[in-house]
């Protein structure tokens, strides 16, 4: 009797740990359900909140609009908040002669204020005609401090001229502003950075006013609409800045929601197939019911019973967990790290994905119960009888070589399943690392290009440049707050060029031909090439490009480097430098100058004058680790030093201009000084696009590491619960065998082949697949170059199949793959070898 | 006949420290060739335990077992498996057959480990004399207990091993059934040469056998004829 209350007892134990297994199982897929999403949203909040601070959370503005359209605005059913900025003119410096704009001067509405986050370091927003408000970078910039209540005196302009209206007022500064001016989209339009009350300039006839709304959520995505508002002179913006849906920028979360798919479709496939092998495996006790009387609805819910508490408490416990997890994990960053995440918890986003999930494990599970209706009325279940009936007569004969395929055939379900989730697994981990790497090249090629915190100009292109920087701005430059470096590069027109010695004409013609066809204001003799003037702390970088057989040590007066670049000439005669070209499309010709030699002459004419320089060496092609930015384009480049271009020139000038960021100083102080410069070149700052860089790379890396984690714990979960059930009519089989006298070595050899296999299958088809979503994303990213027009199908393939392999980033592919297979397969094999040993 | 089975000082024990367990101390005897030798005690006496032992699946933690003058635990794993698969033949209480093979393969099952075919005249004999032929190409799954447990005999004998050990082969069995396969069991020792250990608690199977040992606590109780044999 006792015996068999322990027996009783063990069998209880037995079902509690199979509910219990399945339990853990659903709590983990509550976990990852409900916490994903809370990263998902938290890490696009965060972003989105960083955006808005420094780029404002205005959808939409119009410059120079009037009050009609701010009050339509205002009324307008899809927008939530509508504001304005005045912008009344220009605080102007004077020295000499010269009127220099230091800033713009306005005022700005609450409702501005409010959904601009223009933001006060200290003080208020001016209230009283004599009162102003100033950005902490003008602040600094005309020697004040940050003392409220201080007096400034200002000079003002009122209008485009600045010869207008010119008067000094006198004013108290009442607040400090935290500087905006100079992030938000405008495009061109100046902003003001000193704010007065709205009183003090009602007299100015010549004030633009700058209107912009916040639209209704539901409305954000027709932002277009609202331009009809606008007159034909009012300039209509969308803040691509802080709302990605406006630009091209890809936002996360489209990835993530489909990673959230695969991951929890799988997961109710197997909890799925946990609940179907659980009934299979307590068959013989649900014949035994059916045998006293029960009917097939009493089992159903004797089993449903039994379970439902369980699993409605492990999922309760796996949605709390999961709302909490990201919490804890938020708070070890900011911890930890300078990365701050923002917890975001949308309860509808929560609600719908507990709607999800519980309609997935319901849907799983009734799949799962069907087979409790199919339970035999008569006859007791036989030992061993369990689901070997549909076996099928191995048409060989039986011998010790094919006993294992014979298994095979026999467990190739379990094995498909295996492999199955090593496949799900695996593509959920490619995808989302094979992501992250992406985002980090991105960063690390942007990183290599653009090594300069700001440039003025642009040297890589064919074309000479349209302005250029004076020698006194330059100084601006060099002397502007927290510069700590700065590289410039002359860059002239293309001049007549003839070489003393022999030449190869083809190249020549070429050239000519290709120049020509790119309408660029060539001169008529054959060869031509711009001059380069470059400065003293940059000419290393050209030295080492040099061709290796003629190393240049220094560069002399009235010597040069000769850049005549390897092009190949593509099928629509276009010419491609041989880096940029595509290897593997043979068959192209080969464009190249390799008849000039160090040490021949070059005589150049400028203004009617010729001159002549001595090459000290040829450039035929850039490393690919040389930034991009320092590559001068133009074939027949002189380069030189800024000496030997003021000497040919006459007159010097800068085209290009690098200029690097002290980080012991405020950047941002840095960027607003640099970007009011009047320089005639475009201005680019790389460093607030890098540290944009640098903290998505962060995010995305720290939230693959999370997610990657989530993932492998709970297909390492399932996968041993799957065995726990799956497997044991296995462990019995192995048992037996070795009983008759198999050596454990043979099995072992034959469990290390079965992980193998298993590990490879599934790591080799999420490798196809993931490559098959580089190929398709490839196809996506060209459709949304505006130069490209959607070819036939075979073609559209070739473009794509011409891109994806030079883009895709095969070495990280390979090493994923052999890294994931490897742990893999070494969970799979411990765990068959630990089996193996309790035999 | 020569002693084919010598058991000497053996003991196991199970667990450490407080847990424990002394399953077998200090048991010794010998068994001499084509002997019908049954081994019976009370439920964790050590019966199981001892089988094993002498089959080659559980080392002694003293002592040494000789099977036809070679100790089994002395040799490596691959060495062990092969040794049991040429010398031993089982017969389980739950017959333990491969479910995915149909009887005749269950039955050739150890010599298909043995990377051989077993002879057919010899099979022949033995399935013939086990009532098996009908029934070859059925999977376990197809067949009654007491068909099943003679298919377990019958690849316990394929293999002509020198001892066969059987651990309650009867046990899952009902009465009619449980006789036949006694009466099999005593004519295949007889007809085949071998010698057979079987582990049982019930004591008239026990009766039948040349040699009775009684294990009480992991210890030898009687070491009986079964002639002599009383309760």
């Amino acid at each position: 009797m006792k015996n068999k209350t322990q027996r009783l007892n063990k069998k209880a134990n037995k079902l509690k740990r199979a509910t219990f297994g399945i339990s853990i199982i659903l709590f983990f897929i509550f976990l990852f359900g409900i916490s994903s999403i809370i990263y998902t949203d938290s890490y696009k909040m965060t972003l989105e909140d960083q955006r808005k601070s420094t780029y404002g959370a205005w959808h939409v503005g119009f410059f120079n609009t009037d009050e009609d359209l701010l009050q339509l605005l205002k009324k307008h059913a899809t927008v939530e908040s509508a504001g304005s900025i005045k912008f009344y003119g220009y605080v102007i410096s004077q020295d000499s002669a010269k009127i220099n704009i230091v800033g713009g001067i306005g005022s700005a509405d609450e409702n501005t204020i409010d959904i601009g986050n223009i933001e006060l370091l200290g003080g208020s927003f001016p209230s009283k005609d004599n009162e102003i408000a100033i950005e902490a970078s003008y602040l600094n910039q005309l020697g004040y401090s940050y003392e409220l209540g201080q007096t400034i005196t200002l000079t003002t302009a009122s209008n485009d001229n600045l010869d207008e209206n010119i008067q000094t007022t006198s004013y108290t500064l009442c607040g400090v502003i935290k500087n905006y001016s100079s992030y938000w989209k405008t495009d061109g339009n100046m902003l003001p950075s000193f704010f007065v009350s709205q009183d003090s300039f009602l007299a100015s006839k010549n004030q633009k006013l700058y209107a912009f709304a916040k639209i209704k959520e539901p409305y954000v995505k027709s932002a277009d609409s609202l331009s009809v508002l606008g007159q034909n002179s009012t300039s209509f913006l969308k803040n691509e800045f802080t709302y990605f849906q406006y630009s091209e920028k890809k936002d996360p979360e489209f990835l993530l929601t489909i990673y959230q798919t695969i991951i929890i479709l799988s997961t109710f496939l197997f909890l799925f197939i946990l609940i179907n092998t659980d009934i299979r495996q307590r068959n013989q006790s649900f014949v035994v019911m059916r045998i006293l009387g029960a009917t097939k609805k009493q089992i159903v819910s004797i089993y449903l019973s039994e379970k439902y508490n369980y699993f409605l408490l492990a999922s309760f416990i796996g949605i709390l967990c999961g709302a909490l997890f990201p919490f804890f994990i938020f708070l070890f960053l900011e911890h930890f790290s300078s990365i701050s995440v923002q917890y975001f918890l949308s309860i509808v986003h929560i609600l719908e994905m507990v709607f999800i999930l519980y309609l997935g494990m319901f849907i799983s599970t009734m799949l799962a119960i069907l087979s409790l209706f199919q339970i035999p009325l008569r006859g007791m279940p036989k030992q061993q009888q369990n689901s070997f009936k549909n076996i099928k007569r191995h048409p060989q004969k039986v011998h010790f070589q094919n006993l294992f395929s014979l298994f095979k055939r026999i467990d190739y379900k379990q094995t498909c399943l295996s492999i199955l989730l090593t496949f799900l697994s695996a593509l959920f981990i490619f995808l989302l690392a094979y992501q992250t790497w992406s985002v980090y090249r991105v960063y690390k090629d942007f990183q290599t290009n653009y090594p300069e915190d700001y440039s003025f100009g642009i040297l890589a292109t064919n074309q000479p440049p349209r302005a250029t920087m004076s020698e006194q701005s330059l100084a601006q430059v060099t002397q502007a707050y927290g510069v700590k470096d700065v590289q410039s590069i002359s860059i002239s027109d293309y001049f007549a060029l003839s070489f003393t010695s022999q030449y190869d004409k083809n190249y020549a013609n070429e050239i000519h031909r290709y120049l020509a066809e790119e309408n660029l204001a060539l001169t008529d003799t054959e060869l031509c090439g711009p001059l380069i003037g470059v400065s003293n702390n940059l000419l290393s970088i050209y030295k080492n490009e040099v061709d290796s057989d003629f190393k240049v040590t220094e560069l002399k007066d009235n010597e040069i480097i000769l850049y005549v670049p390897d092009y190949y000439k593509q099928k629509d005669n276009t010419l491609l430098v041989q880096e940029d070209s595509d290897s593997t499309n043979s068959g192209l010709q080969l464009i190249s100058e390799h008849n000039i030699r160090p040490g021949d002459n070059i005589e150049i004419t400028i203004n009617q004058i010729t001159k002549r320089v001595k090459i000290a060496g040829i450039i035929h092609s850039f490393d690919d680790k040389t930034p991009f930015s320092y590559n001068p384009m133009k074939p027949y480049s002189l380069i030189c030093n800024q000496n030997t271009y003021k000497n040919l020139l006459g007159f010097e000038d800068y085209a290009y201009v690098l200029v690097y960021h002290d980080p012991k100083t405020i950047a941002y102080q840095t960027d607003v000084e640099l970007s009011k410069l009047k320089t005639n070149l475009f201005f680019t700052n790389n460093r607030i696009e890098r540290m944009e860089q640098s903290q998505n790379l962060l995010m995305q890396i720290i939230l693959t590491l999370v997610l990657c984690t989530s993932v492998f714990l709970i297909t390492t979960i399932i996968r041993f619960s799957t065995y726990s059930f799956i497997e044991k009519q296995k462990s019995e089989r192995y048992l037996i065998l070795h009983q008759l006298g198999m050596s454990k070595s043979t099995m072992r050899k034959n469990m290390l082949k079965h992980s193998f296999f298993v590990s490879f299958a599934g790591c080799g088809f999420a490798i196809i697949a993931l490559i098959m979503s580089c190929f398709i994303q490839e196809g996506m990213a060209l459709l949304t170059y505006s130069d490209y027009v959607k070819p036939d199908f075979a073609t559209y393939l070739l473009d794509i199949y011409h891109r994806f392999l030079p883009y895709t980033h095969w070495s990280f592919i390979i090493i994923l793959g052999f890294v994931f297979f490897i742990i893999n397969f070494s969970i799979l094999f411990i765990h068959d070898y630990q089996k193996l040993n309790k035999l | 006949m020569g002693e084919i089975l010598r058991v000497s000082n053996i003991s196991k024990t199970f667990g450490e420290n407080n847990s424990k367990v002394n399953a077998l101390t200090d048991l010794s005897f010998s068994i001499t060739s084509q002997t019908f030798a049954s081994i019976i005690g009370r439920s964790g006496s050590g019966k199981t335990t001892l089988l094993n032992m002498i089959g080659g699946l559980e080392a002694p933690t003293s002592g040494e077992i000789q099977i036809n003058n070679m100790n089994p635990y002395q040799l490596n794993d691959d060495k062990r498996s092969e040794f049991r698969r040429r010398n031993i033949g089982y017969v389980f209480q739950f017959f333990n057959l491969l479910p995915e093979l149909t009887a005749y393969d269950n039955i050739c099952l150890p010599s298909y480990l043995d990377h051989h075919y077993p002879d057919k005249t010899f099979l022949k004999q033995v399935t013939n004399q086990l009532s098996l032929d009908s029934l070859l190409d059925k999977f376990p799954g197809e067949l009654s207990g007491g068909e099943q447990q003679r298919v377990a005999v019958a690849r316990a004998l394929s293999c002509m091993p020198k001892i066969i050990l059987a651990d309650e082969p009867t046990g899952n069995l009902d009465k009619k059934s449980g006789n036949e396969l006694m009466d099999l069991l005593h004519f295949s020792c007889r007809l085949f040469k071998q010698t057979i250990l079987l582990v049982t608690h019930d004591l008239e199977i026990a009766r039948s056998a040349d040699r009775i040992i009684t294990l009480e606590d992991g210890r030898i109780l009687s070491d009986l004829s079964g002639e002599f044999y009383e309760e």
